[in-house]
């Protein structure tokens, strides 16, 4: 006999019971019987495809499976296997922000501008200005002239 | 089912949810199961241990930390009641993510963390047929109460 130790989150489905003692030859045999003997707990460890769900980590005298030989691990009597789940979740992606095209389109002009200007006049200073402003509105992730355009 | 938590314990998940912004942070509720409400006392805090760059949108605890976390309630005599974790700049709202990984029973509470301050915390449930989170009680209890 091998004990099968069952997590919180699943002794609902096992007759509310912490540990079961069962006789298997391997943890796929385990599962099975396991399975068998509690039929509510299928849906929490397999899916639709009869594959264990991702959550599910099974572990036999502390040690993962998964470093071992899978669901073929073979088990003997003694052997205490252990079911535990794994936690995850988090924010749905962040919504994607819309961009103002008009916007976009009046403060590249003004930069193109402003730009020919200091070429043709030879004035360093409006450079220097263009490039202060352009850098001010990258800081501030927002269109660099979009007070001159909220202005026309 | 409602989960009563005393307002302690609401504001060490707070705390956490504000310790790890702009990161998610994450752990477990531990308490006993009465009828249909649960009273947590006491938190697991545990490691988020999804990839650096994703931590902004997702936690993961570990098999390993929650083999250590199902024995630490054991010898606490409690039970692991739920998972709580934060929404960093989002609502308190579970996302398709959330209900994927979700298991049944545990209660979920979920607080939104904008611009650094904890501002709301709801608790949600997976249904029985993993089709959807659904909303639940989440009772304070004031500390004399509780």
């Amino acid at each position: 006999m091998i004990t099968v130790r069952i997590p919180s989150a699943l002794r609902p489905y096992a007759d509310g019971q912490k540990e079961v003692t069962l006789d298997a030859v391997s943890v796929d045999h385990a599962l099975e019987v396991l399975t068998e003997r509690f039929p509510a707990l299928n849906p929490h460890l397999y899916d639709e495809t009869e594959t264990l769900r991702q959550y599910v980590n099974l572990f036999v005298n502390e040690q993962d499976v998964r470093s071992l030989q899978g669901g073929a691990t073979p088990l003997t009597a003694g052997d205490r296997m252990m079911i535990v789940p794994s936690i995850a979740g988090g924010v749905d992606a962040a919504p994607l922000q819309s961009v103002d095209h008009a916007t976009r389109r009046v403060s590249q002009a003004i930069i193109i501008v402003l730009l020919l200007a200091a070429y043709v006049l030879n004035v360093i200073w409006l450079l220097a200005a263009v490039a202060a402003t352009l850098t001010i509105g990258a800081l501030a992730s927002r269109p660099s002239f979009r007070p001159i355009y909220g202005g026309l | 089912m409602t989960l009563c938590l005393p307002q302690s314990v609401l504001q060490r998940i707070w705390d956490d949810g504000q310790a790890h912004y702009p990161e998610e942070g994450a752990g477990l509720i531990l308490g006993h199961l009465q009828g249909d409400v649960r009273h947590g006392s006491s938190l697991l805090r545990l490691a988020n241990s999804f990839e650096v760059t994703a931590r902004g949108r997702r936690y993961r605890l570990a098999a390993d930390d929650m083999l250590r976390a199902e024995a630490e309630a054991d010898r606490l005599g409690l039970d692991i009641l739920g998972v709580y974790h934060s929404h960093p700049d989002h609502p308190p709202r579970p996302s398709e993510f959330d209900r994927d990984w979700a298991l049944p029973f545990y209660s979920y509470v979920i607080t939104s963390v904008r611009a650094g301050r904890a501002v709301e915390s709801r608790c949600w449930r997976l249904t029985e047929d993993r089709a959807e989170m659904v909303q639940e009680p989440l009772e304070i209890l004031p500390e004399e109460a509780s």
